[in-house]
């Protein structure tokens, strides 16, 4: 799995994509069990796809579905109260394409930390306190891999001197508690790398830290991501890292992809409105304002939504608080009403199903485009 | 009163009484952890049953319910060691196998006047009993009666030939009686170690930690045995050490009834209660009563004091004074 010689400074021609995406996810619809009221549609027709040393970022509010899709990657949404209720995520194994939606636990465990790894928001405890963590790491490694006990932990000290952490003999023999944060964050992308996974699920992975233990984390992820040739898909709500670190960005706002785009085009031309909301109140340096501009005041604006290519042809953007413009076709499916629409070439924002798109419907969101790498020393 | 030296005897009863508390206190930890661990690890319906359950054995006399047990257990090993249910059963078949009229008139009559049946009788004898010799004698005498009796008690001798009670030597008898009341008192003082390992795997199995492993491909019984019981060591340690002196008591408690330790082995409840049984106006041997309760008291208070201890040492939000 080693990456080829080729780098990807040169993305192919636009819509003609030429490698196999690693990880396909296709109109995901999960629920979850209210109790005594409705069930919560947590997340509903989302479609992303994620290539080989591509990071995709996921941005969005808290409860807009970030995580329940990056959880059910690996089936960890706990079955009930939540339900798979629709949808595939198709995942590019070595013996071929597998739907992880319908593998059972035996195998689902197989992929879990070994092909598709994933890392937390809390380096403090998602750490057990009563073990080192050597053995924590080294249990990643017995798990899946049928090797020594010797040779796992020479495995284990690559690994932790990979991520960067000093001394890593004599720092294999500590407890959590005696790691400050940013030490335990990287035992935590040491114990997801350590199995050499194809896929990384990076789940706000430096909300916890401080700026500059954060920009070393991510630079960390960066640096790995070209190394091993592995894809990472990056959940964060931080705009600044997702300029930094990414090379596609999907932003979901309800549960639903409302914009996916390449991240210069993103941040170059926003076309949905929550999407120039969400750009348009950070504060930025060396500009003097009273107050900052809330993502209320542009989505509450009707001109705002009318400023999409095509909206002359009755391209409407999708928004949940609004009622569903009067050519609306839904169709039978999970977001039936809302259709995940090419406005731009490699840039799709989410739109009603309305008479025009349904004329027009575009494929769904597949950018094989990397950042060009930045000319700095290489580490490696 | 025998005159049996009373140092001795609370010596010894206390080695027993104690030996009793801590192998219970051993019984409950094991049950409770593991039915608090399930319904706690499993969680929903499983929990609320399971837990229900407790709740209905928390409502129920505690000492009641040791005492229930207690008889109980005893009349199994009783019937265990008589064998009276196993005869039955040897009965029955036989009968069955027989093809005679199930009426069961013929079985008072003369042995000799059904020849196949008591031929029936002594293959099966035969094939039950093993060693040679017994073989003929056993044969022997079912064959004699046969000449004489009828058929219906041919076949109770044969039946107690073939299931003899159990031959239980003096000591293993005891060491049953103890084992039934370690049972008793097992079977009851779990249900607190049950809540308290329930809560702490409730809190525990929503620690980021378990996610983690989960998503390292653990599987759920690794992360049980793995990553949530080494947790819990400190809980089940208090509440074990805490244990011992109410499964003590209970024991002692038991005993003073009789339904616990017989006499002549000792324990400081049936020294109790010898002692007890000895007060009078004419003449007290009240050191007989003393001492005994002396002992009891003074290590149920030492131990509920290495339990308060422990549970202090293990808490970390105490501060060190």
């Amino acid at each position: 799995m080693t990456a080829t010689t080729a780098s990807a400074e040169t993305s192919p021609a636009a819509g003609t994509p030429t490698a196999t995406p690693i990880v396909r996810v296709d109109r995901l619809a999960v629920s979850f069990d209210n109790g005594s009221g409705p069930r919560v549609q947590a997340v509903d027709g989302v479609r992303m796809t994620i290539y080989p040393r591509q990071t995709l970022a996921v941005v969005g509010e808290s409860g807009c579905g970030k995580s329940v899709t990056a959880m059910s990657m690996l089936q960890l949404i706990p079955r009930p109260p939540g339900r798979f209720d629709r949808g595939e995520i198709v995942f590019q194994t070595e013996h071929g394409p597998v739907d992880l939606l319908t593998l059972n636990a035996k195998q689902i465990r197989e992929v879990r930390g070994n092909d598709i790894a994933m890392i937390f928001q809390e380096p403090m405890t998602s750490l057990n306190p009563v073990y080192t963590v050597g053995d924590q790491i080294m249990e990643a490694i017995l798990l899946h891999q049928d090797v020594s006990k010797t040779k796992a932990r020479e495995i284990a000290l690559k690994s932790m001197s990979d991520v960067g952490i000093p001394d890593p003999e004599s720092r294999i023999k500590a407890y959590p508690h005696q790691f400050s944060g940013g030490m335990r964050q990287r035992v935590m992308i040491a114990m997801a790398l350590a199995c050499q996974p194809r896929l990384l699920l990076a789940d706000e992975p430096t909300t916890a830290l401080d700026v500059t233990i954060q920009a070393q984390i991510l630079e960390l992820m960066t640096e790995l991501k070209q190394t091993r040739g592995m894809a990472v898909m990056l959940i964060t709500h931080d705009l600044g890292v997702v300029a930094e670190n990414s090379d596609v960005v999907c932003v979901m706002y309800a549960g639903r992809v409302v914009e996916y785009a390449k991240v210069f085009d993103l941040y170059d031309n926003p076309m949905h409105p929550y999407t120039r909301g969400l750009l348009a109140s950070i504060p930025k340096m060396h500009e003097r304002l009273d107050r900052l501009v809330t993502i209320r005041e542009i989505v509450e604006n009707e001109d705002e939504f009318r400023k999409l290519p095509g909206a002359s042809d009755g391209v409407r953007p999708w928004w949940p608080w609004h009622t569903p413009p009067n050519d609306l076709e839904a169709k039978d499916e999970p977001a039936g009403d809302y259709y995940l629409q090419e406005v731009a070439p490699e840039h799709w924002v989410g739109v009603w199903r309305t008479h025009a798109v349904r004329d027009h419907e575009s494929r769904p969101p597949d950018i094989d485009y990397r950042v060009p790498a930045k000319q700095s020393p290489s580490a490696s | 009163m025998l005159g049996r030296s009373l140092l001795t005897r609370i010596l010894t009863g206390g080695g027993i009484s104690l030996g009793i508390g801590i192998a219970a206190a051993f019984i409950s930890v094991f049950i409770g952890t593991l039915y608090g661990g399930l319904a706690g690890y499993v969680g929903g319906k499983t929990d609320a049953v399971l837990m229900r359950i407790v709740d209905v054995l928390y409502g129920l006399p505690y000492i009641l319910l040791v005492v229930l047990l207690a008889v109980a257990s005893e009349a199994i090993v009783a019937g265990w060691i008589s064998q009276e249910g196993a005869r039955d059963a040897w009965v029955q078949s036989t009968l069955k196998q027989s093809n005679m009229p199930s009426d069961q008139v013929w079985l008072e009559e003369p042995a000799s006047d059904h020849p196949e049946f008591v031929n029936l009788i002594l293959a099966r004898v035969e094939r039950a009993v093993n060693a040679p010799d017994a073989q003929k004698i056993a044969l022997a005498e079912v064959q004699d009666e046969a000449a004489i009796r009828s058929a219906g008690e041919v076949l109770t001798t044969a039946a107690s030939i073939a299931r003899p009670p159990k031959n239980v030597r003096e000591s293993s008898r005891l060491l049953l009686d103890v084992g039934t009341l370690l049972l008793a008192i097992g079977g009851v003082s779990w249900l607190t170690m049950a809540r308290v390992i329930r809560g702490q795997v409730l809190s525990l199995k929503e620690q980021p930690f378990v996610e983690a492993a989960q998503a390292t491909g653990a599987t759920p019984f690794r992360i049980f045995t793995k990553h949530l019981l080494p947790n819990l060591l400190g809980p089940i340690i208090v509440y074990a050490t805490l244990t011992v002196p109410q499964a003590i008591l209970q024991e002692s408690f038991l005993s003073f009834l009789g339904i616990g330790v017989k006499p002549p082995l000792p324990s400081w409840g049936n020294l109790a209660a010898d002692g007890l049984s000895e007060l009078n106006t004419y003449r007290s041997h009240w050191w007989l009563l003393l001492f005994p309760c002396l002992l009891l008291g003074v290590t149920l208070l030492a131990l509920n004091f290495v339990g308060e201890g422990l549970r202090e040492a293990f808490d970390p939000k105490r501060a060190r004074r």
